[in-house]
């Protein structure tokens, strides 16, 4: 059995002795053992506590982005497809090197992407934090550019 | 220092020089121009010459610019090397010799012994130089001789995916010779 489906069992044990927690409190050191060997963190509310609804936060949702780097055998050209890739602060960009040659994602005019060399079948991975339009080049192949739009 | 700045300025002019008058390019003067298999050949022997001049580089220059392009230079050059290889086996075309081949290689060991000769700055120079050279007719030939007059479809379509690799290479040794001033 996996340490995930112990842990899940044990939730569910948890979950059974919680709702019978404060007629039997004899049983609450057994809870807590268990929640520590699962793994699970919890607080059991003081007395005379009301627990408050639970807030869910305005979770903002980060996307990952993949760009390929790789010939274009149509127009025998180096490529990173999508050459625009336009993405929101936070957001993550992956660059994958699909080609039989090294490469790099380097900005034209500043420091801000600067892979250094992206060996075959690797990645490199960026997250935008600024909003801005940045041009880069491979290094390596200056013929091949591409262009990141932070917004 | 004049002296030696003379010396790589003649050397450069020599090796460019040498490359405007590229035995690749002759080739297309010619009334038959080169069969697939001495295509193969030429491909062949103009990655073999890249990978020399950028093992001599690698022995004597110490800019951090010129080495790296020399390391570029000897690990795409060899991917490429492998990947004619494999067509030609695939194809079963032996890469043949010709005129154009040998004249490459005679023109080569000129080359080799001249940037031999220079150390420092005028070697990074010389070198730097007939890489921008090397590379705009490799290119210039592979566009006008070799990709017109190869029969079969695979061949030619690996050449023309060879190009960009080519002018790739062009525009990073024109790069560097900009950071070498």
């Amino acid at each position: 059995m996996s340490m995930l489906s112990i842990a899940s069992l044990l939730n569910l044990e948890i979950e059974m002795f919680l709702g019978r927690m404060f007629m039997r409190p004899a049983i609450l050191p057994t809870v807590a053992l268990l929640a520590f060997a699962a793994g699970v963190a919890f607080t059991a509310p003081a007395a005379g506590q009301v627990a408050s609804e639970p807030s869910t936060p305005k979770a903002t949702v980060h996307k990952r982005h993949v760009v390929l780097m790789q010939m274009d055998t149509k127009t025998s050209q180096f490529r990173y497809e999508p050459e625009t890739v336009a993405v929101k602060v936070g957001d993550v960009i992956e660059w994958k090197n699909k080609d039989v040659y090294q490469h790099t994602v380097t900005s034209v005019s500043d420091e801000t992407l600067h892979s250094g060399i992206i060996n075959m079948g690797k990645s490199w991975r960026y997250k935008a934090v600024k909003k801005g339009t940045y041009k880069y080049y491979c290094k390596l192949h200056p013929n091949m550019r591409g262009t990141l739009i932070v917004r | 220092m004049k002296l030696r700045m003379s010396q790589a300025v003649a050397v450069t002019t020599v090796v460019v020089c040498a490359m405007v008058f590229s035995p690749i390019m002759q080739a297309q003067g010619t009334d038959a121009g080169p069969t697939d298999p001495q295509i193969v050949g030429i491909v062949v022997t103009a990655n073999n010459i890249d990978i020399e001049y950028a093992k001599i580089a690698l022995s004597k220059s110490k800019n951090k610019e010129v080495l790296e392009f020399a390391h570029q230079m000897i690990r795409d050059h060899s991917t490429l090397q492998k990947s004619v290889f494999a067509l030609g086996k695939k194809l079963n075309v032996t890469p043949a010799d010709s005129t154009t081949e040998a004249s490459l290689k005679s023109q080569a060991e000129k080359t080799n012994a001249k940037l031999k000769a220079l150390k420092g700055k005028e070697f990074d120079k010389a070198y730097i130089d007939n890489e921008i050279a090397f590379h705009k007719q490799v290119i210039d030939a592979t566009n006008s001789v070799l990709i017109p007059n190869a029969k079969n479809a695979e061949l030619k379509g690996a050449l023309q995916n060879a190009v960009p690799l080519f002018q790739g290479h062009l525009e990073h040794a024109q790069n560097v010779a900009s950071s070498l001033g």
